[in-house]
């Protein structure tokens, strides 16, 4: 893989614990580092995946389960080259939009699961939302018996049978070496609601939105790839100590 | 091409379910292969790390682009069938901008997140739970972020209209800079990530991929049939019809099974043995109702009825839905569909139909009753005009014989039905 080379194992000090300086609970921290991202080149090279054991208590002291193990034993066979993979994308999409008439999309799905979620808890509440009492007006089929709930599942079993053949299955929380685990299981927290709210209100995510649209020519899509793609930079530099 | 899921109305079937599965199982497949069940490979683009995002969905974006402009020249998709994403300027701005700073802090988008879940990452699962909580969140503000939501909202915009650029010259343009984006990033990932520059015969196989993208791309200027705008003329249906309220079910097997209409004699056999959970609803206005109506009938003029169904209708039984002939009634139905309500038929052919069939005598129609059958039928006509006339303002002579006139209605019924 070219494109992706294998990171060399880290030398000692890699192995060696996580600093045990969690992030503050403020998730959007802005980075106290220099803003260039290649301003280190002393610093070894982070291994792609380091692996911290579930099991482990938010916040304790874990250490990278890599010292010793090469990289490829833990992490299964390198993925694809990132055009081969496009590509197989690309064909399915048009598969899609030729059999279903609707692109890919995994939002949707979410949104109702979450419906039906929030109706198991306060279902009056729910039925009187105007947005997603729309899924319980008299006379709707149920909830979750939606093509996208059916979509979202088969991708799940997809990515399952996929990182299986490519034995990539493997517990563990991914994170930068600067920052515990407790931090970053916040973040995905904050970071997931904030993509569910965004894609509920661009109605579509990164695939379901900005690639089926674009793909199409309507410039709404293509305009929503763009910000996708200005927002994430933009926040890259306030979160560095996440992944870096 | 019979028509997609979505053109039949049929994705939220039993086909769709299956299909739409397959299709998902695909999709988590070559997103899984694509290494998106890895967080940190993710977000590794925006460190200049490994574009591998970038390029995913660039790639998938010309694949497609270029598939559906061959696959239209040919004939093999309609673009009319597939679905029309509108623009919404705010939503769609603001939408995108928190979306990447969701997938940079939290590591995921949705989609690779169910990947990731798959995967055994606990960092996904806890992303999930975050975007279940969001899209709540979302439907909590809702009359707070609804102008955005549904502001600066232009149906179907095209980007060649947005650029005033040929159709034709745009998709080289966005293949091009497919290209030039691809290099660009090889280039960033080795000078700011520090990523090894690939083998020569890497680097050769994907100039060779990138000419063949090109080339591909100049063939579609020579294709006939313009590939955007044209073909995309006169489709009505948009995403919200697709995504926020669900496309009403089965409704194609519904019209075949002619459960949306009920004959003029079968409407009268069911009033006349009193068939409780029946609610005929008349659309004409007041006047005409007063002047003449169906035996246990209620007035909704067809101008109220979207205001006036929840308050009026009863929320069980079957409606049937008279006007004077069959458009309005059908019209009604259809604004009683989308609100929900399944039990709604329409009185086929209407007042006129029901007059016709129900209450001019047998030896007046047009293949007049012959041998046995007509006394039966002279006597269940009388029945019904006994039934359906008795104190209606119509001078019906009571006997044997049929009035005078008998094949013209009552002076409130032959109204024409306006011109839909």
């Amino acid at each position: 893989m070219a494109d992706s080379p294998r990171p060399t194992p880290p030398p000692a000090e890699a192995g060696s614990a996580v600093p045990v300086d969690p992030l503050p609970p403020a998730p959007l921290r802005p980075a106290v580092e220099p803003v260039l991202p290649a301003d280190d080149p002393s610093a070894p090279p982070t291994p792609l995946r380091p692996a911290v054991a579930p099991s482990l208590p938010a916040g304790a002291r874990c250490e990278q389960r890599s010292g010793g193990l090469p990289e490829g034993a833990e992490a299964g066979l390198p993925p694809w080259s990132p055009y081969a993979a496009g590509f197989g994308l690309g064909l399915v999409l048009l598969f899609a939009l030729c059999v279903l008439g609707t692109g890919l999309d995994a939002s949707g799905g979410l949104a109702r699961v979450a419906a039906w979620a929030d109706s198991l808890l306060r279902p009056e509440r729910v039925a009187a939302s105007p947005c997603f009492g729309e899924w319980f007006r008299a006379g709707q089929p149920q909830v979750l018996s939606s093509y996208l709930v059916f979509m979202a599942a088969g991708t799940c079993l997809g990515g399952l049978l996929s990182a299986a053949a490519s034995r990539r299955v493997a517990p563990m929380i991914e994170r930068g070496p600067r920052i515990s685990v407790a931090g970053r299981l916040s973040l995905a927290l904050f970071g997931g609601i904030l993509a569910g709210f965004a894609s509920q209100l661009a109605r579509g995510c990164t695939m379901g939105q900005a690639v089926t649209g674009t793909a199409l020519f309507f410039t709404g899509s293509a305009v929503f790839l763009g910000c996708l793609f200005a927002g994430a930079y933009a926040a890259a530099l306030l979160v560095r100590r996440e992944w870096r | 091409m019979n028509g997609t899921l979505y053109s039949l109305e049929l994705l939220d079937s039993g086909i769709g379910f299956i299909l739409a599965g397959l299709i998902g199982v695909l999709f988590g497949f070559f997103l899984e292969q694509a290494g998106f069940g890895s967080s940190r490979r993710l977000t590794g683009a925006f460190y200049f790390r490994d574009m591998a995002v970038l390029k995913v969905l660039l790639t998938a974006v010309v694949v497609a682009l270029l598939g559906v402009r061959f696959l239209t020249a040919f004939g093999w998709l309609d673009l009319g069938q597939v679905v029309v994403l509108d623009t919404y300027w705010g939503a769609q701005i603001v939408g995108g901008l928190v979306l990447g700073i969701g997938l940079v802090v939290g590591g995921w988008c949705p989609a690779t997140a169910l990947v990731g879940l798959a995967s055994a990452k606990l960092d996904a699962l806890v992303f999930l739970v975050g975007a279940v909580f969001g899209s709540i969140l979302f439907s909590e503000l809702f009359p707070l972020v609804q102008p955005l939501y549904e502001g600066r909202h232009v149906a179907g915009l095209h980007l060649d209209t947005t650029l005033d650029l040929p159709p034709e010259r745009l998709m080289v343009l966005l293949c091009g800079a497919a290209v030039l984006v691809f290099t660009v990033s090889s280039w960033l990932q080795q000078v700011i990530g520090r990523q090894p520059s690939p083998d020569p015969s890497i680097r050769r196989r994907r100039a060779a991929a990138a000419l063949a993208l090109l080339a591909l791309a100049w063939l579609t200027t020579r294709l006939p049939e313009a590939p955007s705008g044209g073909t995309h003329a006169g489709v009505v249906p948009a995403w919200p019809a697709a995504f926020r309220t669900a496309p009403e079910p089965g409704l194609v097997a519904e019209l075949a099974a002619e459960r949306t209409h009920i004959a003029p004699l079968e409407l009268a056999e069911l009033l006349q043995a009193g068939t409780p959970d029946l609610l005929v609803v008349d659309i004409r206005p007041a006047a005409a109702f007063a002047q003449f109506h169906l035996p246990g009938a209620i007035n909704v003029p067809i101008e109220d009825l979207e205001t006036q169904a929840t308050s009026k209708l009863p929320t069980a039984g079957r409606i049937v839905l008279v006007a004077n002939g069959t458009p309005y009634a059908a019209q009604a139905w259809l604004a009683l569909r989308r609100q929900g309500r399944t039990d709604v038929c329409v009185l086929t052919d209407g007042m006129l139909g029901f007059w016709r069939e129900c209450l001019t005598p047998p030896s007046l129609t047009e293949a007049p009753p012959t041998g046995s059958a007509t006394a039966a039928l002279a006597q269940a006509y009388q029945a019904r005009r006994d039934f359906f006339l008795t104190g209606a303002p119509v001078a019906a002579p009571d006997g044997a014989r049929a009035p005078a006139d008998p094949a013209s209605p009552p002076p409130s019924v032959p109204r024409e039905d306006r011109a839909p």
